[in-house]
C-alpha cells in the first residue's frame, strides 16, 4: 500500500497542473487536488491495478470537479475576475511568450463551457489519446473530438472577442 | 477545398495537431496543408493555441508540491482520525444495544394495536444494527462494489424477489459505493451503502413488504445513528447514518422519489 500512495505521489504535479486549468485560481486548484486524493485514498481498493493509476486519478480528478462546479455554479459570478485571469499569477512567465495573448488565451478559456475546458485541457496539457480522455471523462471518443472541435472554434471565438475588446479599452485610454 | 488527393478531415487535422494522427500519414498531411492556406490557417491557430495553453500552465508541473498534498500525508491523517472514531464508535454501539432493548421493551408495552408500528420501528433498529457494523468497517465494508452496480442490483432483486433500481444519491454528493445481502426478520434484506467526500457513510436498508400497506416517513434514532424509514407497496426502506436530521431526511427524500411508489 505504500508503494501506492508513492505512485499516487508522483502523480500529484500533473494533477495539480490539471486543477489549475480548470479552476484558473490557484487555492481553489488546491482544493481540488485535495479532495480529488483523499477520494482516491479512500476509494484506493476500487482501484483494479490492471488499468491505468494515472487515468483513475484523472477519473476522480474529474468528477470531484463536476460536483464542485455543479455545486458553486450560481456563485461563480461573484469571483474576482482581474485577480483570477491574471495570468501571472497562473504561472510564472516564460521569458520570450506574449502576456497580453495569454491572457486573452487564459480569460477566454475560463469563458468555455465546462464540458469543453475539461477535454481541451487534458488532451493538450497532459497530452493524452483521444482514447483515453474518452475512458477518463466517461464519455465516447467521438464526443471527446466533437467537444474538443467545439472547444478550439470557442476558444478562437472568445479570444478575438477578447483582443477587441482589449483594442478598443486602449484607444479609449 | 482543393481537388489534391488525398484530402483531410478537420477531425484528422486536430489530431496532427494532437500528435495523434498514424504516423504513416503524417507526411500527406503535411504536404496537403502545404497545398491548402485555409486548412494550413487552421491547423496554425490550433497549435497557437496548444503552445499558449502549455504555456500557461505547463510550469505547475515543477513548482514544490506543499506537504498537505503529499498523499502519504494525508492517508497518515485519515487513518489517525479513523482510529480516534473507533473506540468511540463502539461505545455508541453498546449504548445503542442497551437503548434498543429499552425501546423493545417500551414499544411492546404498548400492545398489539402498534403491531405494524413496531414491527417498522423493529425494522429500523435492525437497519441501524446493521449500518453500525458495516459502515465503519475499513476492509470489507460492501460485499460487492459499485463498479459491478448492474450486478449487485440484480442479484440483490433475485434475493429479496422485487425489482430493485439502483439508488442514486450522487446529486446530494454521496456516492455509491456498493451492497450487500443481510438477514432480516422475515427473510432477505440489501444493504446499499453510500459514501461522501469526506468519508461519512449512509446506508440504505431495504426488505420487502408483505403488507403492501404504505406509509410516510418516520423517524428512528439510537445514540447518533439515525434513521427514516417508510413503506412503498412493495418494498419497506430504512435509510441509516450519522447526519442530522434534517440531512437525513434530505437523503431519504430524494431516494423515495427515485422508486415508483407502483413498482414491485
Amino acid at each position: 500500500m505504500a508503494d501506492l500512495m508513492d505512485d499516487i505521489a508522483d502523480q500529484v504535479p500533473a494533477l495539480r497542473r490539471y486543477a489549475l486549468a480548470l479552476t484558473q485560481d490557484r487555492d481553489r486548484a488546491d482544493d481540488l487536488v485535495q479532495d480529488c486524493l483523499e477520494r482516491a485514498i479512500r476509494k484506493r481498493r476500487l482501484w483494479r491495478p490492471s488499468g491505468s493509476l494515472k487515468s483513475w486519478l484523472f477519473k476522480v480528478m474529474v468528477n470531484v470537479n463536476r460536483n464542485q462546479v455543479r455545486r458553486t455554479d450560481f456563485a461563480r459570478n461573484s469571483l474576482p475576475i482581474e485577480e483570477v485571469r491574471d495570468p501571472a499569477r497562473l504561472s510564472e512567465q516564460a521569458p520570450q511568450v506574449n502576456r497580453i495573448a495569454l491572457g486573452q488565451t487564459a480569460e477566454a478559456l475560463a469563458k468555455l463551457p465546462e464540458d469543453q475546458k475539461e477535454v481541451l485541457t487534458l488532451v493538450v496539457l497532459e497530452g493524452v489519446s483521444y482514447r483515453e480522455a474518452a475512458e477518463i471523462l466517461n464519455i465516447p471518443q467521438g464526443t471527446v473530438m466533437s467537444r474538443l472541435s467545439r472547444a478550439r472554434q470557442n476558444l478562437t471565438r472568445l479570444t478575438e472577442e477578447g483582443v477587441e475588446k482589449t483594442v478598443s479599452v486602449r484607444t479609449v485610454k | 477545398m482543393s481537388r489534391q488527393d488525398p484530402i483531410f478531415s478537420d477531425d484528422e487535422m486536430m489530431m496532427y495537431v494532437d500528435g495523434q494522427l498514424d504516423p504513416d500519414r503524417v507526411g500527406a498531411m503535411e504536404a496537403f496543408l502545404k497545398e491548402n492556406p485555409d486548412a494550413m490557417e487552421k491547423v496554425r491557430t490550433w497549435q497557437q493555441q496548444n503552445q499558449d495553453l502549455k504555456a500557461l500552465f505547463d510550469r505547475e508541473v515543477d513548482a514544490p508540491v506543499p506537504d498537505y498534498l503529499d498523499p502519504r500525508n494525508l492517508r497518515k491523517n485519515r487513518e489517525s482520525r479513523m482510529s480516534l472514531w473507533r473506540p468511540e464508535l463502539r461505545l455508541v454501539a453498546a449504548s445503542i444495544l442497551l437503548l434498543a432493548v429499552g425501546l423493545a421493551g417500551g414499544w411492546m408495552t404498548r400492545g398489539i394495536l402498534a403491531s405494524q408500528d413496531f414491527s417498522a420501528s423493529a425494522e429500523a433498529h435492525l437497519a441501524i444494527n446493521a449500518h453500525d457494523v458495516y459502515s465503519v468497517d475499513k476492509t470489507h465494508p460492501v460485499e460487492v462494489t459499485a463498479e459491478q452496480s448492474q450486478h449487485l442490483v440484480s442479484w440483490l432483486s433475485k434475493r429479496l424477489d422485487r425489482q430493485l433500481i439502483e439508488p442514486d444519491l450522487s446529486g446530494l454528493d454521496f456516492d455509491l459505493i456498493g451492497g450487500r445481502l443481510l438477514a432480516a426478520t422475515n427473510g432477505a434484506a440489501a444493504q446499499f451503502m453510500f459514501e461522501d467526500e469526506k468519508g461519512e457513510r449512509v446506508t440504505l436498508f431495504i426488505t420487502p413488504n408483505p403488507s403492501g400497506k404504505t406509509s410516510s416517513f418516520a423517524f428512528v434514532s439510537q445514540g447518533k445513528t439515525g434513521a427514516f424509514y417508510w413503506l412503498n407497496p412493495s418494498l419497506s426502506f430504512n435509510l441509516v447514518g450519522n447526519l442530522s436530521k434534517d440531512q437525513l431526511e434530505g437523503l431519504a427524500s430524494k431516494l423515495q422519489a427515485q422508486w415508483p411508489a407502483g413498482a414491485i
